[in-house]
């Protein structure tokens, strides 16, 4: 009787469970660029919003609206209206050996020598804003590590009370470590490797960077960063970034980033066929 | 009056924003004349479903029978996802062979490239971006600068 009983809850169960819609599918993509699926948005839609955890700053999170630059405010993306601080004789010099392809200093990709043309590494902090893509915060006891959509990387930000390395070799994503302030994270990091570019723009730094970040999660679904780059090799003065917010890609937990890798053979091949021929020639036109 | 002019201007400032980011990446705002508009009749050469842009690669061949090969920049392999797309699913919609038109903003160049606004097969079936940014067919069908 009482297996009788199992056979038939079991296979109830099991339908119940198999036809929820958390199994329709179980994982959707974030919101990158703007866009999402329809599936993801219902989902998103119909997902609970989870407790509310000041300290609790995990997830995957997308900043509609943002700027792609160090500073605020920006007007379009081909003609941003940024103040930066001034440059040095040093930072200059840098600026005008970077030749990105877009804002007033654009050139014809062909002709510009952007780390993202041939996939090198972003760096931090340009990832941060990398083609509008999200990226997801994993917390642990000791360290929260931040993945970025873009090249699927990550950089990790040490928690434990831990001090940054003394005067370390510069790496991509540098050497970060945070600590609560009330009810701020605030993140320090320093060891850049000063090949990258700041943004877009061409924006330069050097390898004397200090970054200090400040994140605030004012409610369930928002996480805000306010950046501050002091660079004197670099800039006359600290460079105090805008507030970006992010907004928090529901359904927490089934939320995955997409897999953007940028494959350098791929790009040598967009680069070859697409980039080069359309704009060849036309800075002399 | 006023409110179809405000809901003008809205439309346009929507797709400056959509747009504008996406324009960016790789120089296409520097690289293409986004104010015309072609379309072209051909036959798919190859389809890349790659970043940072996917790529159709097709051939035109002209009355005399000469034959020009074209290349369209398209939305990103996640944008693609985005609209409902797979890649499986477009590697067979694309195959080598198929007869194709494609619309879109040509290369200022000149050489035959173009951003990718729509691809419509000879069944119909049309891979078109369904909101702004690169490509956006809407701004390609309601004639906007043209």
């Amino acid at each position: 009787m009482r297996n009788r009983l199992l056979s038939m809850v079991i296979p109830f169960a099991a339908g119940l469970v198999l036809s929820s819609p958390a199994f329709a599918q179980v994982y959707y993509g974030p919101s990158s660029q703007g866009k999402r699926t329809k599936e993801a948005e219902a989902a998103a839609a119909a997902a609970p919003k989870p407790a509310y955890d000041p300290h609790d700053i995990s997830g995957v999170w997308w900043g509609r609206g943002n700027s792609f630059f160090m500073g605020k405010p920006v007007g379009r993306y081909d003609s941003p209206t940024i103040s930066p601080p001034p440059l040095t004789a040093w930072g200059e010099e840098q600026f005008k050996a970077h030749k990105p392809s877009s804002g007033p200093h654009a050139v014809e990709p062909a002709l510009g020598n952007d780390p993202l043309g041939h996939c090198d590494p972003l760096g931090y902090p340009r990832n941060l804003w990398a083609n509008d893509r999200p990226f997801e915060m994993i917390q642990t006891p000791g360290k929260i590590v931040q993945i970025f959509e873009w090249g699927h990387t990550s950089r990790e930000i040490w928690t434990d009370g831990r001090k940054p390395p003394k005067d370390p070799d510069p790496r991509w994503y540098g050497w970060a470590v945070g600590h609560w302030e009330g009810d701020t994270l605030v993140v320090d990091s320093t060891g850049y490797d000063e090949r990258t570019w700041l943004d877009n723009l061409g924006y330069p730094h050097s390898e004397g960077m200090h970054l200090q970040e400040r994140f605030h999660h004012p409610d369930a679904m928002t996480l805000e960063i306010t950046m501050t780059l002091d660079d004197p090799k670099t800039y006359v003065k600290p460079w105090m970034g805008g507030k970006e917010t992010y907004h928090l890609q529901l359904p927490k937990g089934a939320t995955v980033l997409e897999e953007a890798y940028c494959v350098p053979s791929e790009e040598e091949s967009f680069n070859q066929g697409v980039r080069d021929p359309a704009g060849k020639g036309i800075s002399s036109k | 009056m006023r409110t179809k002019f405000v809901g003008c201007i809205g439309v346009i400032l929507g797709l400056m924003i959509v747009s504008s980011p996406l324009m960016a990446h790789h120089g296409t705002g520097v690289s293409y004349d986004m104010k015309k508009v072609i379309g072209l009749k051909g036959v798919v050469t190859r389809f890349a479903f790659a970043n940072p842009h996917s790529q159709l690669y097709f051939d035109v061949t002209d009355d005399k029978g000469n034959v020009a090969h074209w290349a369209a920049e398209m939305r990103a392999p996640g944008n693609l996802l985005a609209e409902g797309y797979t890649r499986r699913g477009l590697m067979e919609k694309l195959a080598p062979g198929t007869a194709v038109t494609v619309t879109g903003n040509p290369s200022k160049s000149g050489a035959p490239v173009l951003v990718f606004s729509k691809a419509v097969l000879g069944d119909g079936y049309c891979i078109c971006n369904h909101d702004g940014g690169i490509g956006n067919d809407k701004a390609a069908d309601d004639g906007t600068g043209q």
